[in-house]
């Protein structure tokens, strides 16, 4: 084991020692779902929703925190699960206009946007696990998915990928796990609650060994 | 053709190595700013490239830079046969090179990659 490593994983213990839940990270694109895999996580745990869904991109511009105690069989495991801002490289807020925002708002939306997707990456070091979310319908082979995985493996942080939206009938999620095969991954519907039991599985499996 | 000229600026690998990290965000955000588009010889790491994408969204304001693209070719097209091999291509995890290319934000409008060269479409 490389000595950068060794320190890393140190730290992150020693973090999470000093804490008395393992810190989650929601990261994914905007529009991937993550809110609504927060909010779904949260009815199921009876703990309080985590924001409001939009179609509008970056409808979520601060990290939400929630405490959540997941129970399966025998174990027992609190999180302290972090909804953040959606990754973009790019935020023009003249996309916003199509939404009926007005300039004002839409400029407003924007600079708000571009300070979460800071907060969502400084966030990155500061986190035990991370559920990756990817939108099915789409290809999974964007540089923010490839850039924020890489980045994970890179600073040995566990991670699951979520490959969410399998309720639509132009999902693909064989795409995502073709995709990203080497790690592992979840196919559920945030929505409708599919399969989240597998992601609860995946979770207390991945992030308390 | 007609429309604004594009500058389009190619950094060799022995240049990158020989700038430190932050030089190579600044080089970035600064060339992204003025409206050039970067082809970097081989591929940035994913720490760099999320360094590069937390610059870039300090750097925006709404009226005139909204951000940049990445794209990574990865070595060869022939790579994509496998997309358990193209993802290590896209992590930067094989010793074959690869370009990265870096646009302002939307002026990239395709970029298509053959056996021995790559074609970017820019508007």
């Amino acid at each position: 084991m490389k000595p950068k490593s060794v320190i890393q994983r140190l730290l992150r213990y020693f973090r999470s020692r000093s804490r008395e839940e393992v810190r989650i990270g929601i990261y994914g694109a905007p529009n991937v779902g993550k809110t609504t895999l927060a909010n779904r996580i949260a009815e199921d745990w009876g703990a309080e929703r985590f924001g409001e869904v939009s179609e509008i991109p970056h409808e979520t511009r601060c990290s939400v925190r929630r405490r959540v105690r997941i129970e399966l069989g025998s174990s027992r495991v609190d999180f302290e699960i972090v909804d953040t801002p959606g990754v973009a490289t790019k935020v023009d807020y003249r996309k916003f206009l199509k939404y009926g925002l007005d300039v004002r708002e839409a400029k407003q939306r924007a600079k708000e946007a571009t300070r979460g997707v800071v907060e969502a990456i400084r966030m990155l070091k500061n986190i035990d696990g991370a559920l990756v979310v990817i939108d099915s319908t789409k290809d999974p082979l964007t540089q923010v998915n490839v850039t924020l995985i890489g980045n994970l493996e890179a600073n040995e942080i566990p991670f699951i990928v979520v490959a969410n939206k399998i309720d639509l009938k132009e999902a693909d999620p064989s795409a995502v796990e073709d995709a990203f095969s080497d790690y592992p991954i979840v196919k559920v519907s945030a929505k409708t609650g599919e399969n989240m039991e597998d992601l609860y599985k995946a979770m207390v499996r991945e992030f308390t060994s | 053709m007609t429309g604004e000229e594009i500058k389009v600026e190619v950094m060799a690998k022995s240049a990158l190595e020989g700038m430190s990290r932050t030089e190579i965000v600044d080089y970035v955000i600064e060339k992204a700013k003025d409206g050039a588009v970067i082809v970097f010889e081989g591929q940035l790491n994913p720490d760099l490239l999320t360094e590069i994408i937390q610059r870039t969204m300090e750097e925006v304001d709404v009226e005139e830079f909204t951000g940049i693209d990445i794209y990574v070719v990865p070595p060869k097209a022939k790579a994509q046969r496998s997309r358990r091999s193209l993802v290590d291509k896209l992590l930067g995890r094989r010793s074959e090179e690869g370009v990265t290319v870096i646009s302002p934000a939307d002026v990239l409008k395709d970029l298509k990659k053959g056996e021995d060269f790559i074609t970017l479409k820019l508007g």
